[in-house]
């Protein structure tokens, strides 16, 4: 069909179900990912058989590759399962040459992974101040380690993190507060193509088939960081084994505020897992006592992206979860350690329900103070209600942080006319420097979207990047500021969403203020220091030690 | 624009929908060609069939029909412009309204949705249904108040009690309001104790009311497919479903109704439409053995073994049904192949487990079953079963694991816990016999193996001087 033909397809179908129009205001975001250097097409190999994998991927990350505070770019491929039709796979790299400038920099880099790629987790993994990769594939991942220069290593077979399973996202954290990271990696489905299924969608046509059709939930992984570059695959001992999954999103943070980090993993179509760490190393699956497996109803729902940050200011981190069209977001409002489904009472009930929202990430885009909300779609089965001729692709949404909740900014999606895509990864961080967040977004068969912050009358920010002694990033370090009066709180966060990576620097918006008053870390082991104040506009880094 | 203008932009383009999309208030139809390769060729042929007026034919009702048609068949968009076309013709037409609405619900808009089923409410008012279904949306938008008088309204009315009962608990647990949430679910399942939803807001009660135990035992026992709250109108639609999902539907109902004779031929009908549909064929092939025709339920697998012949869900159905053939070692060649083919898929080695038993190949049997559970099967009869032959095998140490496990995971159940009793006392555990023996007592005072358990206790700690 032409696209002439598809707008005209469409059009009655809008105009008879009257669920477009509204307010709209000036776009918070302009697509410049082309004319950045941004070019990145991405592959499924769909060939009309319906293999699950094509559906699902792919991954992002913004990072800061080479130490030089502009953030680099990694997306993830996926290519081909079928050997006897093979497509470039290659993962892509590209450098911030400063200011959003992007420049191509895969070859050569030993960054191009060319597995069926799912997702990326970041993390210097081996204490060397660089940035290094895991990749997750569908078959072994890969972790590259960054030897500086732009250069990378597959160090895999010697670190001993190839899980062969169906790998989606990951997460460096640090579980025992040793001070090296550790790495949780979700597990999607027991699939090969073998193992695949014919299905049949809701208007009787051959599409592909919900994760509960096949019956293969899959344990996730869980290493150690053993040091000397070598990990330990203590899945079982941990206890993560224990309780096979549809692992598609994750996210650490201290949950019960027990001073250990806990795992939440967004399952899809089965009861939500949130790995309680006990300390020394095992972790129990408590989720459904704690109030986020299941929605308010009780239900299961199909669980994909995950955000965390304390939405509420209360200190602690709650938690959100993108799932299926007709299945709103879940919403947990973390009440000390014990979580309520706030989903409908933040407004997040009608607003999520029609779309498939996989890629998510909670940000200050407008810089008034209050986390926004930003969702990247698309279906995973056809529908009659289409949007384009992509029969999968939906529009993203952006919704304002308002007092009790949010509210859908239009145009829908916050550019000036709506991106329809089969998106899936979403990475966060602002890439030109301007103090905006701006989002990276992958789309299935797609072009690279980079949605640059042009926010209308943004207001005034400021980002920390905490380091340790040696000057390297701290993950899941606690950030607070108090502006005009208000304790503000975020947290130092590289994993969540959907098979992404995002800038581990908390940002905060200032609103009118010009400064971030009484600046505090609280470091993973429980330990806090004071920095004082800080001036708005500006990165600021919050040395371990160098605090009171 | 700001924000209030768009507001009442919104409502009068919300009022023109309602109208209809037209300027007569008439809108036509949806032309068949535009879902021609979208639907299955059976929903394309119906509508086709729908779509020219008859002469002497009741206009409305063929429209609402070629509605209803396409609102089955999930063609939401061009149902939701049919109802239309139904309703500006005649705006008294109750039912097209309320389908409208479940229709334009689905397409996310729910203003648009309150907005027909008022017009519904105002030729139906007695229609529970549309109360429930109103105090959901409300509920979606955050008016806790006018849903909760939604559901009020929908529980005085016989087709809507119980949508409107659970719909008030639903409310009481979005207020806060545990307690009265938990005594409303205990009323409704005093009732109707299948009803899983109201397991499921009871659990929910419990988790706000600080019962985690209860809790963890209410979902457990909720486990299942999600309830659909009793509604006569919407069922008329999905009788109009056509294709697989259509005879998928006549098939389920047949056989819930124990008529396995009449499900084969829905069943034959979408094997023929998708020949390589290994779980279409397994579900052909379970009903003709359940029917007692196992020569044919051999026949239909061996006829999708040859169009997928590595397929592990071919082997496995392949096995279930030589097996049930009383063949237990071809079967076992046939469960070895489905393991060799997908070596993680746990139904396979949960098969396994059974068909060694059967061979009285228990040691094995015990490993096949720890291997299903490890991946991911948490069935209670597994555990029971599991745990019976770890003790038949004298292996108490590990039987009492296998129940401590299945305690955890079905807290609600007594079996696991009348076993751990005796697992216990097998080991000398006489404090913990007798927990587990009195958790067991109070959730299932008739158990037949108590006293069993009780004098395998008392043997080891008459009249319970250990406790």
């Amino acid at each position: 069909m032409s696209r002439r033909a598809a707008v005209l397809f469409l059009a009655p179908l809008v105009a008879s179900c009257g669920t477009d129009e509204g307010s709209e205001e000036a776009p918070w975001f302009a697509e410049e990912a082309r004319t950045r250097g941004l070019v990145f097409q991405h592959v499924s190999g769909a060939r009309g058989e319906h293999w699950l994998p094509e559906i699902m991927g792919g991954g992002c990350a913004l990072f800061d590759l080479d130490g030089d505070g502009w953030l680099d770019a990694y997306l993830v491929q996926s290519g081909s399962l079928d050997p006897e039709n093979p497509a470039d796979g290659r993962n892509r790299l590209f450098a911030n040459a400063g200011g959003g400038r992007f420049e191509d920099k895969t070859e050569g880099s030993g960054a191009d992974d060319a597995g069926y790629g799912m997702g990326v987790a970041c993390g210097d993994v081996d204490g060397d101040g660089a940035v290094d990769l895991y990749v997750t594939n569908v078959g072994a991942n890969a972790l590259l380690a960054n030897r500086g220069g732009g250069r990378f290593e597959d160090v895999t077979a010697a670190a001993g993190v190839g899980d062969a399973g169906w790998g989606t996202s990951a997460a460096f954290f640090d579980l025992d507060l040793d001070g090296a990271l550790d790495l949780y990696v979700c597990n999607y489905l027991s699939w090969t193509p073998e193992s695949e299924l014919d299905c049949t969608n809701a208007m009787g046509m051959p599409d592909y088939c919900s994760p509960q059709s096949y019956k293969a939930p899959a344990i996730d992984v869980l290493y150690r960081n053993a040091g000397g570059g070598r990990f330990e695959n203590v899945t079982d001992e941990s206890g993560v084994g224990s309780a096979p999954g549809t692992g598609l999103g994750v996210a650490c943070a201290d949950f019960d505020a027990d001073g250990w980090l806990d795992v939440f993993v967004a399952n899809d179509g089965m009861p939500d897992f949130l790995w309680r760490n006990g300390g020394g190393g095992t972790f129990e699956e408590a989720a459904l006592s704690l109030g986020c497996a299941v929605d308010q109803n009780g239900f299961s729902k199909a669980g994909m992206g995950v955000a965390v940050a304390d939405v509420d200011g209360d200190g602690d981190p709650d938690l959100l979860v993108g799932n299926l069209n007709e299945q709103s977001d879940s919403f947990f409002l973390n009440e000390n350690g014990w979580f309520r489904d706030r989903t409908l009472a933040a407004g997040l009930g009608s607003a999520s329900r029609p779309f498939t929202r996989f890629g998510l990430g909670w940000r200050d885009f407008d810089g008034d103070g209050a986390l926004d909300l930003y969702q990247v779609n698309g279906r995973v089965m056809r529908q009659a209600r289409r949007w384009s001729e992509d029969p999968f692709a939906e529009p993203n949404l952006l919704l304002r942080g308002v007092d009790a909740g949010f509210e859908e900014v239009l145009p829908r999606g916050g550019t000036a006319l709506p991106l329809v895509a089969t998106s899936r990864g979403a990475a966060f961080g602002d890439v030109d420097g301007d103090g905006g967040v701006d989002v990276l977004v992958v789309n299935r068969d797609g072009p690279a979207h980079l949605l640059r912050n042009v926010a209308p009358d943004r207001g005034a920010w400021v980002a920390f990047r905490p380091v340790d002694e040696r000057g390297r990033d701290v993950l899941n370090a606690v950030v607070s500021v108090t502006v005009d009066g208000r304790t503000l709180v975020r947290e130092t966060r590289a994993a969540s969403s959907y098979l992404a990576s995002s800038d581990p620097r908390v940002h905060f918006g200032l609103g009118d203020a010009a400064e971030a008053r009484d600046v505090r870390v609280r470091w993973p082991d429980g330990t806090t220091e004071a920095f004082g104040d800080r001036a708005a506009g500006g990165v600021h880094e919050l040395k371990r030690g160098a605090g009171r | 624009m700001t924000r209030r203008r768009g507001q009442a932009w919104r409502g009068l383009l919300l009022s023109l929908a309602v109208l209809g999309c037209d300027a007569s208030g008439t809108p036509d139809p949806p032309d068949p060609a535009d879902i021609e390769g979208r639907a299955a060729p059976e929903v394309v042929a119906r509508v086709r069939g729908l779509s020219e007026p008859r002469t002497g034919a009741d206009e409305t009702a063929r429209r609402l029909e070629l509605a209803m048609v396409l609102d089955a068949n999930a063609l939401t968009p061009e149902a939701c412009a049919a109802y239309e076309a139904v309703v500006g013709r005649d705006p008294s037409a109750c039912r097209a309204w309320y389908h409208l609405a479940v229709n334009r619900a689905a397409l996310g808009d729910v203003e648009a949705a309150l907005a027909a089923l008022a017009e519904c409410l105002r030729c139906a008012p007695d229609y529970g249904p549309a109360h429930w279904r109103r105090g959901l949306w409300l509920l979606e938008l955050g008016r806790v108040a006018e849903a909760r008088a939604a559901f009020e309204a929908a529980a005085e009315l016989p087709d809507g009690a119980t949508g409107g009962r659970l719909g008030l608990a639903r409310v009481a647990l979005e207020d806060g309001r545990a307690a009265d949430a938990r005594d409303a679910m205990l009323a409704l399942l005093a009732e109707q104790p299948g009803n899983r939803d109201a397991r499921r807001f009871l659990a929910r009660a419990w988790l706000q009311l600080g019962e985690n135990e209860k809790a963890r035992a209410e979902q457990s026992r909720a486990v299942g497919p999600r309830v659909l709250w009793r509604d006569d109108w919407r069922a008329e639609v999905a009788e109009r479903r056509a294709g697989y999902h259509g005879h998928m539907d006549a098939a389920r109902e047949l056989i819930a109704r124990g008529e396995l004779e009449g499900a084969v031929a829905p069943l034959e009908m979408i094997r023929a439409a998708h020949p390589a549909d290994v779980a279409a064929a397994g579900m052909l092939a379970a009903v003709l053995a359940d029917a007692g025709e196992s020569e044919r339920a051999l026949a239909v697998l061996r006829e999708v073994a040859d169009l997928r012949p590595d397929h592990y869900l071919v082997e496995l159905n392949l096995a279930q049904c030589v097996a049930d053939r009383g063949d237990v070692e071809a079967a076992l060649a046939h469960v070895e192949r489905a393991i060799a083919l997908h070596p993680l898929f746990a139904k396979s080695h949960l098969l396994r487990g059974h068909l060694l038993v059967r061979a009285r190949r228990l040691e094995e049997s015990t490993a096949s079953f720890r291997e299903a559970i490890r991946l991911g099967e948490r069935g209670l009869e597994l555990f029971v079963k599991l745990a019976r032959i770890e003790m038949d095998l004298a292996r108490f140490g590990e039987a009492a694991a296998t129940l401590e496990r299945a305690v955890d995971l079905h807290p609600g159940a007594a079996d696991p816990l009348v076993l751990l009793a005796s697992a216990r006392a097998e080991l000398g555990d006489a404090r913990g016999a007798r927990e587990a023996w009195e958790s067991a007592a109070a959730l299932a005072p008739d158990h037949p193996l108590l006293p069993v358990a009780r004098a395998k206790i008392e043997r080891i700690d008459p009249g319970g001087e250990g406790r």
